[in-house]
Parts: C-alpha cells; sequence; structure tokens
C-alpha cells in the first residue's frame, strides 16, 4: 500500500479530471428533444410533413423509427438464431451452446414456477418476452441509436442550430437554433405501444389460460357475492389485472426511458469518460428489466391456474 | 383519450405490435424453441442411455474380471498342486535311487569283501601247501627217503587240515 | 408550474417505492446470509418483490410524464 498522495496519483487523476472538463467544451455535444411517442419516419401510402413536433404523416400509414428498431430486433434474433441453430448437433459448441444454455435455464425456471404440466404452454410466451425485451433493450447501447436521422424544425421552444458537415449531411450543434432531430432508430422499448402490447398479450393470456384451467370458477375470483368482503375482494382484483396492464408496460417504458434519457444527459453534461459507467448500468437495468417482465407474467400465469377454494 | 396519445398510444401502432409480437411467439415457439427442447430431450436420453450402457458394460468386464481371476487363481492353485506333486515325486525317486545306490554299494563292497576274504583264504591255503610241500621237500633231503607220491599227498593234507 | 408538479409527483412518489424496495432487499440480503443454499430462489423472489414494490413508482411516474407532457 503506497500513498495515496503521491505526485504521480496525483498527476493522473487531475490528468483525467482536465480531459473530462475539457472535452466539455471541446466536443459541445447537443442535448436530443426528448419526445415522448415514436415518430414517424417514412410513410407507407402517403407523405412524411413537417408536424408540430418533429415530423408527420398526410394519409398513408406511419412507419416509425421503433418500428425500424423492432425490425431489427428482429434482424438480430434471427441471425443469432440462425447461426446458433442452423446446424444444430448433438455435441453443442459455440452459440448453439448459448442459446440452448438460455432456452434450458428457462424451461426450469418456469417448471420451477408454474410446475411441469404448466410449463410447456408458458414457456414460448415468457421466453419470447425475455429475449425479445432483452435485444430490444441493449439496441440501447448500440452506436447510432437515437442519433442519426431526419433533421427538422422543432416548432416550438427548444432546437439546435444546424451545420453542414459534409454536402447534403447536416449536424446538430450546441447553439440555439430552431432544429431537433428525429432518429431513425430508437430503443423499441421506449416507445410505450411494445410495452403495452407485450402486457396486453401477456394479461389476455393470463385470463385465457385462468378459464382452460379452471373453467368458469375462473371468474369466481372477480365476482363472488359470498360476502360483502368477497364482493370487494373481486372488484379489487378487476382493478388490480389493469393495474398490472399499466405497471408492466409502464416499468419497461419507464427504466428504459429514463436510462435513454440518462444516456443522452451524461454525454450533454461531460461527453468523455463520465457516460461510461453509465452504459455499464444501462446493460445491466436491460437484462434485469427483461427478466422481470418475463418472471412477473410467469407468476401471474401460475396464479392465474392455481384455484382460489383451495387455500 | 388526449393523453394516451400524448404518451405515444396510438391504436393502429398498438395493433401492429400485438400482431407482431403473436407472430414471434409463434415463430420463435416454431423454429426456436420446439426445436431446441427436443434437442435437450434427446440428449438428455442419449446420456441416459450411455450412462446404462457404460454402467452395464463396466459390470461386464467387472464380472469377467472376476472369472478371469478365479481361473487364474484355479490354474494357479493346479500348478501349485503340480509342482508339490512333482517334488514329492523327485524326492521320493531320490531317496529311492539312493537306497537302490546304497544298497548296491553295500552289495559290492560286501562281495569285495568276501573276494577278498576268500582271495586271503587261497592265498593262504596255496601258501600253506607250498610250506608243507616245502618243508617235505625239506625233510626228504634231510631224511634222505622219498615218501611216495600218495603218503606225500596225504600228510599234506593232514597237515593242512591240523592247521585250519 | 407544470414541471414543478411532475418533479414533485415523481419525487415525493419514489420516497416510498425506495424505502420499500431497500426492506425487500434488506429481508432477502439476511436470508441468503442465514440461507446461502437458498439463494437463488431468494434472489429470484426478491426481484419479483422489488418489481412489486417498484409498481407504486410507477404510478407516480405516469402522472408525472402525464404532467408534463399532456
Amino acid at each position: 500500500m503506497g500513498n495515496v498522495f503521491r505526485p504521480k496519483v496525483i498527476g493522473v487523476v487531475l490528468l483525467v479530471l482536465l480531459v473530462m472538463v475539457g472535452s466539455a467544451f471541446v466536443i459541445p455535444v447537443p442535448l436530443p428533444a426528448i419526445i415522448l411517442p415514436a415518430e414517424p419516419i417514412f410513410c407507407i401510402g402517403g407523405q412524411l410533413v413537417e408536424g408540430k413536433k418533429g415530423l408527420a404523416c398526410e394519409g398513408g400509414f406511419p412507419f416509425t423509427n421503433s418500428m425500424l428498431a423492432t425490425l431489427m430486433v428482429d434482424l438480430t434474433l434471427l441471425v443469432i438464431f440462425v447461426t446458433a441453430l442452423r446446424n444444430m448437433e448433438l455435441v453443442p459448441r459455440g452459440l448453439q451452446n448459448a442459446v440452448e444454455a438460455l432456452i434450458e435455464f428457462f424451461y426450469g425456471f418456469t417448471e420451477d414456477v408454474a410446475g411441469k404440466e404448466n410449463a410447456p404452454r408458458f414457456f414460448p410466451l415468457v421466453m419470447t418476452i425475455f429475449i425479445f425485451t432483452l435485444v430490444a433493450n441493449w439496441w440501447e447501447l448500440v452506436p447510432g441509436i437515437e442519433s442519426v436521422g431526419w433533421i427538422t424544425k422543432a416548432h416550438g421552444e427548444g432546437g439546435w442550430a444546424k451545420r453542414e458537415l459534409l454536402p447534403g449531411f447536416y449536424t446538430l450543434v450546441r447553439e440555439p437554433g430552431e432544429y431537433i432531430l428525429v432518429p431513425w432508430l430508437r430503443t423499441a422499448t421506449t416507445d410505450l405501444n411494445v410495452p403495452l402490447s407485450m402486457a396486453l398479450v401477456t394479461m389476455v393470456y393470463v385470463q385465457i389460460s385462468g378459464v382452460r384451467a379452471l373453467g368458469l370458477a375462473y371468474f369466481k375470483r372477480f365476482i363472488n357475492f359470498n360476502s360483502f368482503m368477497d364482493f370487494m375482494v373481486g372488484i379489487l382484483e378487476i382493478i388490480s389485472e389493469f393495474a398490472k396492464i399499466i405497471s408492466f408496460s409502464f416499468r419497461l417504458f419507464g427504466n428504459l426511458f429514463a436510462g435513454t434519457v440518462l444516456l443522452f444527459v451524461m454525454p450533454y453534461l461531460v461527453p468523455l469518460l463520465v457516460p461510461l459507467p453509465f452504459f455499464a448500468l444501462e446493460v445491466f437495468v436491460g437484462l434485469i428489466q427483461a427478466f422481470v417482465f418475463a418472471a412477473l407474467a410467469l407468476v401471474f400465469l401460475s396464479i392465474a391456474v392455481i384455484s382460489h377454494d383451495h387455500h | 383519450m388526449e393523453a394516451l396519445v400524448s404518451l405515444g398510444i396510438n391504436g393502429p401502432f398498438l395493433l401492429t405490435y400485438i400482431v407482431h409480437f403473436l407472430l414471434l411467439v409463434f415463430l420463435l415457439h416454431r423454429f426456436v424453441y420446439r426445436p431446441v427442447l427436443n434437442m435437450l430431450a434427446e440428449r438428455r436420453r442419449r446420456i441416459e442411455e450411455g450412462l446404462k450402457a457404460a454402467e452395464l458394460a463396466r459390470e461386464e468386464a467387472a464380472r469377467q474380471r472376476a472369472e478371469l481371476e478365479k481361473q487364474l487363481e484355479e490354474e494357479r492353485r493346479r500348478a501349485q498342486e503340480r509342482v508339490a506333486a512333482a517334488t514329492r515325486q523327485a524326492e521320493q525317486l531320490r531317496e529311492q535311487i539312493l537306497a537302490e545306490a546304497r544298497a548296491e554299494a553295500e552289495r559290492i563292497l560286501a562281495e569285495a569283501r568276501e573276494q577278498a576274504q576268500q582271495e586271503r583264504e587261497r592265498i593262504l591255503h596255496d601258501a600253506r601247501r607250498q610250506i608243507a610241500e616245502l618243508s617235505l621237500l625239506v625233510a626228504q633231503k634231510v631224511v634222505g627217503e622219498s615218501l611216495d607220491e600218495q603218503k606225500q599227498h596225504q600228510i599234506i593234507e593232514r597237515f593242512l587240515a591240523s592247521e585250519l | 408550474m407544470e414541471n414543478l408538479a411532475s418533479g414533485l409527483a415523481i419525487g415525493l412518489g419514489a420516497i416510498g417505492p425506495g424505502i420499500g424496495v431497500g426492506l425487500v432487499v434488506l429481508g432477502a440480503l439476511q436470508g441468503m446470509a442465514r440461507n446461502p443454499e437458498a439463494a437463488g430462489e431468494i434472489r429470484t423472489n426478491m426481484i419479483l418483490g422489488i418489481a412489486f414494490a417498484e409498481a407504486i413508482a410507477i404510478y407516480a411516474l405516469v402522472i408525472a410524464l402525464l404532467l408534463l407532457f399532456v
């Protein structure tokens, strides 16, 4: 254990600080506009026009940046699975081994929580939620996401000046102006529609599983005239079913949206070195949120198929 | 409704994503989970089979080895027995030969001794006869008269008989 | 004013879940320390418990977002 206050150590610390602070002046990073809804990047059978905030479609079906991101996620999954499973061998190697390990782990987890007879029914949904969410979340960390796209007029407060980088290619600079960036790609799970769609599918499947397992007796947990207490509990159960949809979708959306904003703000404050630990944090958050979504879906499914009368 | 729109929720988009998600579940289930789970089950089956086969083979090998060892033991025992028998036989043979040899030696010795005795007796006898003859000859010379052949023989025989 | 309301909503709304998550992890860690063989199961349930506690913060987040963007 040497002295921490050796001149060498102090020198290195000062250099790092200098690089960090200096980078804030040398590389001024503009803060992207924080927009909740997904923005259209082109229109299927319509015209892309400048809207109130960002871009909008005039007729036709708007194709949003989160849809493109979803397709990129699908593409990633396709590449991974095709590479891993093209030549399935009895003795697994490399990627096939990893994919098998993941699937085996989740199948075991499903069996642990839901029991052996329910596992085959619940597994596809749970596994897909995890894989899709994980890959979608980790796309957040790919360079170019949320930073390459159309530059358009802000039509409101905020916005940055634009400057020509190469002929035809522009960049926003950290000077007041009236332009914002509409990225071509945005983390799919930061579009509320994506987690909401998964939450809806999950909760509908929960009801279907409940009815399939218990028949009409399943609805006794919602509408029960045995006593006043049971009736009130039933109403609470109904409310909680809808609250589950909200908490499902907003948990994923909130974590990932906050994550992207964090990854905007950190380079905006200090462009070098400081954002690094936050990227590591986002890797962790992406994994945890994917797992939480899948695990909660599994738990709700398992609760639905257990009769209330038995306990 | 306005709140939903400002949060980005949009009917057609939502529907698109739901369809997309259901499709994804179906496709992944059909082309990824099912083959992989089948493969896992197949591998488990194979491994169990392999383990069972290995166990069987090991048991068989152990059995064979035990048998072999038994055989070997038997063989060894037999060989030992044979060696013991041979040793015994050899010992017997040796004793016998030795005894025979000893007997033979004794016999030869006895024969030799007897022969020697006989020889000695014969020599003694001859010597006595010669002495007697010589004495008679001397006596004849001295007396000057010769005894007849028959008398001479009688005297010698008498002398010899008295001597013995 | 909306910014203030939004900030207060999420700020105050995060206090309870923060305490709740802390308690969940406290209990889980004590359980794991006493019974390390059950660590895996406890960890899974801990994450689920955290998720349920966090749901409250998420409702606050919904309110904050509605205040900010609507």
